[in-house]
């Protein structure tokens, strides 16, 4: 491995902790600095945080994966999917906001509950948040080791190289909580889309340019240009289920809802919502497009393999320093979504399961529970790592419609001018509880035309809400 | 806030809409007329969310000077 990239590697790891320290010295005591730096957020740091939570390092190798496999219209579902993901951040972002700074809620189950005035939801809706947040702490750490393993040509190997990044990511949260997070972010947000963009240009250049490079593919197979893609993956029914997964799901995501808490004001907001799809728009061009040039270069992939097409081009393509580069691109995006989920697990479990059964626990006593709790979550995804068990990537592959179950309760809680406990109790209980069906098999997709599960689960969740409180008004309205 | 969300309704059906056209020949500068169409599509939705926020932004400030 040539030493320019092994600077590359150490100096962004080095920058990395430079960062995360400096923020942490600049942090006040207290629970809301620690989980949500204080509620003050400025606007770009919001952006950059939220940017670089969202996108995780699926962006770099599942994106070009996906484009060599499927084509162009891969970038339109998910850069449109994820552009509209923006509008939430006015419509559940700013009533979040405004709510969580009235009600002093510090975690998205915190602010459910204290709305719809209600413990047992509280705590009902922080189990699902756990449930589908826990098996990334593991994930993670995994995804990070196996990248900094290839990075440097095995020489740091991987499981060595999953307890290096666990060390450091633990370091900055432990020390500097959201402020350490969003600043890193701002460092690994820039990073990936700097070097996004440098990879696309350096990749196109290899056949003059991105016109060029298009047209001879379009002349040896159009389909990776079509609307349905190569081999038609996307049928009518699954772009349209995909276009709603995002905009359902990512708001709901834990780590991305206390952003909406921790923002200064809602020119912040504002600001995200109107960058979002802009940043859609042309940075995720880049890894599809290149994915996309792997058939030009490379022999044909598998289904696993293509996932590597990325680091494969640009080591047969680019300099070695340039190709670290960009994997160091890929391990910034790792390490910020990986520090934001740690530091929201923590969270939930101090203020949603500690504070409950602890309800004398001072502010000072949350934070250093929560500041414990980053380190030891920290080792039990390691020691999850060392031998994880199938159904770990299971309940992953499950969690966004997870995530999105929930999105008529938040929603309820945060626009209803009257606590709907029970209903939303119902409905958590009833998205989950399809979503499980689909898990153990017992309910079959086909049965909802060719719709992906998030789709029937988010609608039976919002029916049983709408019916559960359609029955509690009129029974307040009968004993009123 | 019932009309802003139906113009992003609209939007989302525009997005679905501009799928069904999936215009893929000639390319323009390289890329589908389909894929410049959702470029596009964001940008409109950047100022659609931009025009809303600063409603927003101004409906707070006069609440607040109320």
């Amino acid at each position: 491995m040539a030493l320019e990239a092994v600077l590359v590697v150490l100096g962004y790891l080095v920058l990395n902790l430079v960062v995360g320290l400096w923020a942490a010295a600049r942090q006040r005591s207290g629970v809301e600095e620690y989980f949500l730096a204080g509620r003050r957020l400025s606007p770009l740091v919001l952006f950059f945080t939220m940017v670089a939570t969202n996108f995780s390092a699926f962006f770099f190798l599942g994106f070009a994966g996906a484009g060599y496999r499927i084509g162009l219209s891969y970038y339109a579902m998910m850069a449109l999917g994820t552009a509209l993901v923006g509008s939430t951040f006015l419509f559940v972002g700013y009533p979040a906001w405004r709510l969580g700074r009235e009600l002093g809620a510090v975690t998205p189950a915190e602010l459910v509950g204290i709305r719809m005035q209600s413990t047992a939801l509280r705590v009902l809706c922080a189990a699902v948040w756990l449930l589908f947040t826990v098996p990334y702490i593991a994930i993670q750490p995994i995804g990070a080791g196996y990248l900094l393993s290839q990075l440097t040509d095995n020489a740091v190997p991987y499981y060595a190289g999953a307890v290096l990044l666990s060390a450091l990511v633990v370091g900055y949260v432990f020390l500097g909580g959201m402020r350490s997070v969003a600043w890193t972010d701002v460092l690994q947000g820039l990073l990936m889309i700097g070097v996004s963009f440098a990879a696309l240009w350096f990749v196109a250049a290899r056949w003059g340019g991105i016109e060029q490079a298009n047209a001879l593919l379009l002349s040896r197979d159009p389909s990776f240009f079509s609307a349905q893609g190569a081999g038609g993956f996307f049928t009518l029914p699954v772009w349209i289920s995909y276009s709603l997964l995002w905009l359902l799901s990512v708001p709901m995501f834990p780590q991305m809802f206390v952003r909406f808490l921790a923002a200064r004001n809602l020119e912040g907001l504002r600001l995200t919502a109107v960058l979002y799809p802009v940043v859609t728009a042309f940075l995720f061009l880049a890894p599809v497009l290149i994915g996309l040039w792997g058939h030009l270069e490379l022999p044909p992939l598998g289904e696993r393999e293509s996932d590597q097409v990325l680091p494969m081009l640009l080591g047969k393509i680019a300099p070695e320093w340039f190709a670290a580069l960009v994997g160091v691109g890929a391990l910034a995006a790792f390490m910020s979504t990986m520090d934001s989920q740690l530091l929201v697990l923590s969270s939930l479990l101090t203020r949603d399961i500690y504070a409950v059964l602890r309800p004398r626990a001072s502010l000072r006593e949350q934070t250093w529970v929560g500041r414990i709790l980053v380190v030891v979550l920290a080792i039990a995804g390691l020691a999850i790592a060392w031998a994880p068990p199938a159904t770990l990537f299971a309940i992953a592959t499950h969690a966004f419609s997870g995530f999105a179950a929930l999105f008529p309760v938040v929603v309820c809680s945060l626009y209803a001018r009257r606590p709907y406990p029970r209903s939303c109790i119902a409905a958590v209980i009833a998205g989950e509880g399809l979503l499980a069906g689909f898990y153990t098999g017992l309910v079959r997709p086909e049965w909802f035309g060719g719709f992906l599960p998030v789709v029937p689960v988010v609608g039976i969740a919002a029916a049983v809400m709408f019916v559960g409180m359609v029955i509690e008004r009129r029974r307040v309205e009968q004993t009123a | 806030m019932g009309p802003a969300v139906a113009l992003v309704g609209v939007w989302w059906i525009g997005s679905i809409a501009l799928w069904l056209w999936g215009m893929q020949t000639p390319l323009l500068l390289g890329l589908p007329p389909w894929i410049w169409g959702a470029i596009v599509w964001q940008l409109i939705l950047s100022a659609l969310l931009s025009w809303i926020g600063r409603r927003m932004v101004e409906a707070v400030r006069e609440s607040h000077g109320a």
